[in-house]
């Protein structure tokens, strides 16, 4: 009998284990500049003042106009969104164009910079069209 | 992966020195051997939930050599709030720890060398560890030193930057029977960590910017531990423990902990303890920074003063006979713990665990 209260034992203290939950992180604030010093501020970010004129320069060459290299345009906002997770730093458009990402060397001029506003326009700002 | 291929030759060491041990093993017969597995989950309210299994072998090659090896993988989910700060579902990951080590009897004297190895996401740490202890006056005094090197190696995450850490490592203690119910243990541990020091995963606040913090690139810990295991009449025993800390970042903290052990009979073995610890913040903590900004900053939580207690509630169970598919002396174990510090920092831990003392010939058919 003692034995297999013992057995009972631990299988509801599997049981149990496999109930326990995270509870969703309390912290979700300003992930800050996640590239290390930046010369952009703490103002808000948005698409058509901060990002377009960015992507302009820098990516409409080969994402503009006809072409769609990668399958990626940026020649309007819903097609710089498209397929992104705006609030979610594992987006594509973020992954590619931080430092050590495969878009990042296209970057002209600051390229921590640049990194860093398209990194917080997407995360922190949740890829907003206009202030 | 890609951006670790430093690592191959370790996992090809390690490899190797795993093969060896079971080479050693297959040649000789075992005077102790044994397999441990257990099973722990872990929640906190930091929205940290981890699920491991360990795996721990024990085999004396012969009587005079024992080698111990040892496996765990961390399953976490909903990675901490650091993760959750850019990634809105939270990460997945995994932690891999391995270890290996000798020990070699000489009369009176054994000696100990091995390393280990873990790796997760942004994050691998590489230890070589050896040590020294003898006993004296018949058994009832035992001196011990020993000495482990780290090299640990953050990932600046989101950079694919990998930053070393070098961290030394160096005690002795002096364990003495004091009577026959009593046992003392007196010890002092050294540590210098020098190189990247900075945690990349947290902010600081300067001047209202949220920024990586910045903090001395050495650190130098000494570490004061006392302990005292006295025995009580009717199969039950007192634990208490005492630690000093302190180091040149102007961290100080004590703890405290003391716990009671009862054997209700011989299979069940009852334990509760209790442990408070207090802290002061280093010389540059700050929640947030303005005006000025001084050479070093950081609002690392681990950094700033706190006070804590720990409850833990353990019962081990010790079947003599077999039951179900395991052998018998199979030691089931089931722990609670609940952790509350001032800082708002709260985590409940259930752990349930299996220690099953195989004999590896009947694990590998050997």
């Amino acid at each position: 009998m003692k034995l297999i209260a013992a057995a009972a034992l631990v299988w509801a203290s599997f049981i149990i284990c496999s109930c326990v939950q995270a509870q969703p992180a309390s912290d979700t604030g300003d992930p800050g500049f996640p590239f290390g010093p930046s010369a952009i501020g703490v103002q808000s970010l948005a698409y058509v003042p901060d990002i377009k004129p960015i992507l302009d320069q820098d990516c409409s060459e080969c994402h503009g106009g006809r072409r769609t290299d990668g399958g990626y345009r940026v020649n309007a906002y819903a097609d710089v969104v498209s397929g992104q997770r705006p609030g979610d730093a594992s987006s594509s458009l973020v992954v590619d164009c931080a430092p050590g990402g495969s878009m990042y060397q296209y970057f002209s001029g600051d390229r921590i910079t640049k990194a860093t506003i398209v990194f917080r326009w997407m995360v922190t700002y949740h890829a907003a069209a206009t202030r | 992966m890609e951006r670790h291929p430093r690592i191959r030759p370790i996992i090809w060491l390690v490899f190797a020195g795993t093969m060896a041990f079971f080479l050693m093993v297959a040649r000789n017969r075992a005077q102790t051997n044994e397999v441990n597995v257990q099973f722990h989950t872990f929640q906190d309210a930091r929205g940290v939930t981890v699920r491991s299994p360990t795996v721990d072998v024990v085999q004396d090659v012969t009587d005079k050599v024992s080698v111990r090896g040892n496996y765990a993988l961390d399953a976490i989910s909903a990675a901490s709030d650091s993760c959750a700060r850019c990634h809105q579902n939270g990460v997945n990951s995994h932690r891999n720890v391995g270890g290996l080590s000798v020990t070699k009897k000489l009369d009176t004297t054994r000696v100990t060398v091995g390393g280990a190895y873990s790796r997760e996401n942004f994050y691998q740490a590489t230890t070589a560890l050896t040590s020294v202890s003898r006993d004296l006056a018949n058994g009832n005094t035992t001196v011990a030193g020993g000495y482990s090197f780290s090299l640990n190696q953050p990932t600046v995450h989101p950079t694919p930057q990998v930053q070393n850490q070098f961290e030394n490592n160096g005690f002795a203690s002096l364990t003495q029977t004091l009577s026959k119910t009593t046992i003392g243990q007196l010890g002092y541990e050294l540590g210098v960590v020098h190189g990247y020091l900075d945690n990349p995963y947290l902010r600081t606040s300067v001047n209202g910017v949220m920024t990586v913090g910045q903090v001395p690139d050495e650190r130098v810990k000494h570490t004061l531990t006392g302990r005292l295991r006295q025995a009580l009449p009717v199969d039950t025993y007192v634990e208490s423990d005492y630690r000093r800390y302190f180091d040149d970042w102007g961290v100080r903290s004590t703890a405290l902990s003391a716990g009671l052990s009862h054997h209700f009979n011989s299979q069940i073995l009852g334990n509760f303890a209790y442990r408070w610890y207090s802290q002061t913040g280093a010389s540059f903590y700050q929640p947030s920074y303005a005006g000025a900004v001084p050479q070093f900053f950081t609002a690392d939580f681990r950094l700033e003063p706190f006070k804590s207690g720990l409850y833990t509630g353990t019962v081990v169970i010790t079947p003599k006979q077999a039951f179900l598919w395991l052998p018998a002396e199979t030691g089931i174990t089931l722990q609670y713990d609940r952790y509350r510090a001032n800082n708002g920092f709260e985590a409940a831990i259930f752990s349930a665990g299996l220690r099953i003392p195989l004999r590896l010939r009947d694990v590998f058919g050997w």
